[in-house]
């Protein structure tokens, strides 16, 4: 794989692993072991596994292509009609 | 202190303030600024909606009595967010091609504008954020009450006034909302002010919480270490093996499928995107966002256990700590951030709910019964719209309202947020379906949020009543007329597992089943399948940009484009010369109503009335659907119509041959059957002469004293009958090489008056014994033909001998003349014989052919004789035929031509008795 295929495909694998990281079994191995990792070791880590997709998912979304503006963007449309209904500001 | 006055006049302040915030945002958008407002920051921070009291109050409570599960209603959320490329991506764009309203709106868009469907969902969705909006009330309510609480220019409302002032500020939120949400009515449904407004909220829920979050930390504390280390003190487990059960795979799939499902997060997400490119940013920020705010939950709420009084409200730490350390300022922030997660929920739910019950419920009654409503014809909808909005909103508060009364408050914030969450989750097997899967249909999805919602009513919703309702509460304890196995939270009999696992696992599983098993054996319809083609195809479609588009001549373009796709370039060329004006291109034709429909008749006659109709309705109007994808849809017609054709194709090439293996089949049967026959007509004849030889042995053998003549006469019989048997078996041998197409001899030149003259001198014998008179008749002199003269010879006496034998005329006679007719030699023989009946003209030639067996005429031929001549004839490229049978009148020496055949045929039919026979024998000239 090449290029932005590669870039598609992990963007789809992202909450994959994400899904696979915060259910047990491999959530439950921090807690598996308190007095080698410490009490807060699974807070630590489901905040480690968060903040990871969020880099993840910021890193992507800077290679992924952007989409054209002409398909991107939803052209605002004027109002139908603007009635003065029972807010003071209009 | 705090001051009562202060508190209620900073929450006014802060409306006026929102009010501000939204006005601004109207103007600017009016004005085509948008650069702030439609950026991908402010659009992020509206999806921020998603946190609300229950995250700003809520959460806290829940990590006190559940540990970390209050993390995975924002993990979920989190991994729909950072896999945006893969489902939310597709949702947006299909939200902008389809000009989508609300999330009713979507499923029944998809599935072929259903009425039916986007009423239920509609339903479900009002029923389902009831107690969401309750929650809001009672986090509002119970906030106002523990902040007040603490001033004393205030009557302290007591516990049982919570009513009182959770009516009073529901019909604030109601006013708040329809000031908010229904000034205009815009064609998108896209609110500007309404989402500046709620961007600023999440600004300042989180800059609250997180200001709580670090006074808590920091100030009392001592650091996020130190407050774990209390943890363990306060009762907080974490590495318990139940933190992450069944419950929390269910809260994280739950939660992921609120973040689409629920009305406001599709308002905001889907319906007020303005760029499909600000998703990229939300699918880090958000993320980001709910992280920010869910840092500080745990150890408000670990402070709060060890910190405030035994007893307290966990739901209100946020609140509560701040006043226990009288930091006033910051309660009051506290407060203010509290408030705003309520109200931007508020708002927005009451919105999106609005827009879906006029335009679902409302909107389509009034088209039906325009009296009922004062609709005047002509009269446009917008006043209607707004009114019915503005009554949904009332409505929908309200409904918030008598949840929270008929609850009577009772129970923690989170467990009532996952109530409206489960309740939501329905759609999300026909989202996903209307997404992915083409071949969902309408009563599939009907039938599956039906099935779905009904167990989610049962298991979740109404259990939530049973604090206040004794039948209820009866009803949970012991099942339905004491039926324990169908208990609502336990059904089955399985008290091990959590009330909310099971109502949401039952609940998936019916909706999901249904939906599968009711699309399978229904069909969509033309508009089901065309919005099904643009919903899970959405990407593949070619956009290559609808605005630049001139409306004025451009149609005739499209028009002609589309018809060429669907009856082929030469047919649609035909079609539109004969509308186009003399002597002017189809440019020049003007899509009159006659045209289009002429047109819809041709593509009908191809596609069919239905999609014809929708083709060009799509093509004519130009909404919902774009040019492109009708475009799409006309190819696919055409790939459909091309298939079939080849399907057509092929079974006619299939069926021919299919004849032609019968045919041959046949044939092969018939030729077993003559080889049979053959076989037996061999066996026949020649038992016959064996049988005599062999009896007359017999007699020779047994009868010693026979007289010398008697025993020669048997011995000459026994020799003649013998020898008729080698002749028989050599004429078949002959006959088999002939058929073998071994060529015996080699043509030559020959004298066919030589071969005639030797023939007869050969017959005379024959024709002495049956008193035959021969006579030759005209002939061609000097005359060569290509063949073997031997051959010739045998053919002929074949022929002569053969008129011999079986003529019985008085006086029999036989004429052979010759001519030349087509460079061929023709020798006709002619007699005066029986004849031979008409159905017997091709038959005569075949093998063992004796004519009708005639007592008179002994079996002295073979019948292999006309065979063999045939045979012969054809290796010499010549040919022998039975012209006619005729009456031959010998007599007065006519020349006896063929006369025309239906005069041969009534003569034969006059006088069958002596019709006389003649055979023509045909050969090649020789040229040299």
């Amino acid at each position: 794989m090449k290029g932005q295929k590669k870039i598609t495909f992990l963007a789809r694998l992202l909450p994959a692993a994400g899904l696979l990281l915060i259910l047990p079994p491999m959530v439950s191995i921090p807690n598996a072991n308190p007095e080698q990792y410490g009490f807060a070791a699974v807070i630590i880590y489901l905040f480690s596994v968060w903040l990871f997709l969020i880099f993840s998912a910021y890193i992507l979304q800077r290679k992924l292509d952007a989409t054209p503006p002409e398909i991107s963007k939803q052209y605002p449309l004027q109002p139908i009609k603007t009635i003065s209904g029972s807010s003071k500001h209009d | 202190m705090i001051s009562g006055s202060l508190v209620i006049g900073t929450a006014i302040a802060y409306v006026i303030l929102l009010f501000v915030v939204a006005y601004i945002s109207d103007m600017r958008a009016r004005q085509g600024r948008w650069k702030l407002l439609r950026s991908p920051l402010v659009y992020t921070l509206a999806i921020s909606v998603y946190a609300t009291s229950w995250t700003f109050y809520g959460a806290v409570g829940s990590a006190a009595r559940n540990g970390l599960e209050f993390l995975a209603i924002y993990l979920g959320p989190t991994l729909v967010f950072v896999g945006w490329w893969f489902g939310l991506r597709k949702l947006v764009r299909i939200g902008h091609n389809q000009r989508i309203t609300s999330i009713a709106d979507f499923v029944s868009s998809r599935f072929g504008k259903s009425e039916r469907l986007a009423i239920l969902i509609t339903i479900i969705a009002v029923i389902g954020i009831t107690p969401y909006i309750a929650l809001q009330l009672k986090a509002i309510t119970t906030s106002l009450r523990v902040i007040l609480a603490a001033a004393p220019d205030m009557p302290v409302p007591q516990s049982g006034d919570d009513l009182g002032l959770a009516l009073a500020i529901a019909a604030a939120m109601a006013l708040f909302s329809v000031m908010f949400g229904t000034r205009n009515i815009n064609a998108n449904e896209q609110h500007h002010g309404v989402v500046a407004a709620i961007a600023f909220e999440a600004i300042v829920k989180f800059i609250a919480l997180v200001t709580v979050g670090m006074f808590v930390v920091f100030g009392i504390g001592g650091g996020f270490e130190a407050t774990f280390a209390r943890a363990q003190d306060v009762g907080i487990s974490l590495d318990t093996p139940d933190n992450f059960g069944p419950r929390w795979i269910t809260i994280t799939i739950l939660s992921a499928a609120a973040i689409i499902c629920l009305p406001r997060q599709f308002q905001t997400t889907v319906v007020e995107n303005a760029d499909e490119n600000h998703l990229r940013t939300a699918s880090w920020a958000f993320p980001l966002y709910l992280l920010g705010m869910s840092i500080f939950t745990l150890p408000i709420a670990i402070i709060g256990l060890s910190y405030l009084p035994a007893g307290s409200d966990p739901d209100m730490f946020v609140l509560a700590i701040p006043l226990a350390s009288n930091q006033n300022a910051l309660a009051l922030f506290a407060f203010i951030g509290g408030f705003s997660s309520a109200t931007s929920m508020i708002i927005i739910a009451s919105i999106a709910l609005s827009i879906m019950i006029s335009n679902h419920i409302v909107v389509p009654i009034a088209l039906r019964s325009p009296k009922l409503f004062g609709l005047k014809e002509g009269q446009g909808m917008t006043r209607l719209l707004l009114t019915s909005r503005r009554a949904s909103i009332a409505a929908t508060m309200f409904l918030g309202f008598v949840y929270f009364w008929l609850t009577s408050g009772s129970g923690a914030l989170a467990p009532i947020g996952l109530i409206s969450f489960s309740g939501v989750a329905q759609f999300m097997p026909a989202i996903l379906a209307a997404l992915y899967w083409r071949d969902a249909t309408a009563n599939g999805a009907l039938a599956g949020l039906l099935t779905g919602s009904a167990i989610w009513a049962y298991t979740s919703f109404l259990p939530s009543f049973a604090t206040s309702n004794e039948a209820i509460a009866q009803l949970l304890l012991s099942g339905p007329w004491g039926i324990e196995f169908l208990r609502p939270q336990y059904l089955f009999g399985l008290t091990n597992l959590d009330p909310l696992v099971q109502s949401v696992f039952w609940s998936l599983l019916g909706n999901i089943l249904a939906l599968v098993v009711v699309s399978i054996m229904s069909e969509n319809n033309a508009i089901g399948r065309l919005q099904a083609t643009l919903f899970v195809d959405v990407f593949k479609q070619n956009h290559t940009g609808q605005s630049g588009f001139s409306r004025s001549s451009a149609p005739i373009d499209d028009l002609f484009a589309m018809t060429r796709r669907v009856l082929g370039t030469e047919r649609a060329e035909t079609m539109f010369e004969r509308f186009a004006p003399i002597g002017q291109s189809r440019q020049n034709i003007e899509p009159t109503p006659e045209f289009i429909t002429r047109l819809e008749k041709e593509l009908a006659g191809s596609i069919g009335a239905a999609s014809a109709h929708v083709l060009l309705g799509q093509v004519v109007s130009g909404d919902t659907v774009t040019m492109e994808e009708v475009m799409q849809m006309a190819d696919e017609t055409q790939q459909i119509l091309e298939y079939s054709q080849m399907l057509e194709q092929t079974t006619k090439e299939l069926r021919t041959t299919t004849g032609q293996l019968q045919k041959a089949n046949v044939q092969l049967r018939q030729l077993d059957q003559q080889k049979d026959e053959f076989l037996s007509q061999v066996s026949h004849e020649v038992r016959t002469p064996m049988t005599a030889i062999r009896s007359f042995a017999e007699i020779l053998s047994t009868n010693k004293d026979l007289e010398p003549n008697q025993r020669q006469q048997l011995i000459g019989t026994i020799h003649e009958e013998s020898m008729r048997l080698t002749g028989l078996l050599e004429e078949i041998l002959d006959l088999n090489a002939l058929e073998r197409g071994e060529k015996l001899w080699a043509n030559e030149p020959v004298d066919p008056n030589r071969a005639l003259s030797r023939a007869i001198e050969v017959c005379t014998p024959v024709t002495n014994q049956h008193k035959v008179e021969v006579y030759i008749g005209e002939q061609v002199k000097d005359v060569r033909v290509f063949a073997n003269f031997d051959r010739i010879c045998q053919v002929f006496i074949n022929l002569i001998s053969n008129a011999a034998k079986y003529n019985n005329a008085e006086k029999a006679m036989v004429k052979v003349s010759s001519r030349i007719e087509n460079e061929h030699l023709l020798v006709e023989f002619f007699d005066n014989g029986p004849g031979i009946s008409a159905g017997d003209t091709e038959t005569i030639f075949d093998k063992f052919w004796r004519g009708a067996r005639n007592p008179e005429t002994s079996q002295s031929g073979s019948g292999l004789g006309l065979a063999i001549s045939r045979e012969i004839l054809e290796k010499m490229n010549g040919s022998i035929n039975l012209v006619t049978p005729l009456k031959v009148n010998i007599n007065k020496n006519t020349n006896a031509k063929e006369t025309n055949a239906k005069d041969n045929k009534t003569k034969d039919n006059k006088d069958k008795q002596n019709s006389g026979a003649c055979f023509r024998v045909s050969l090649p000239l020789h040229v040299e």
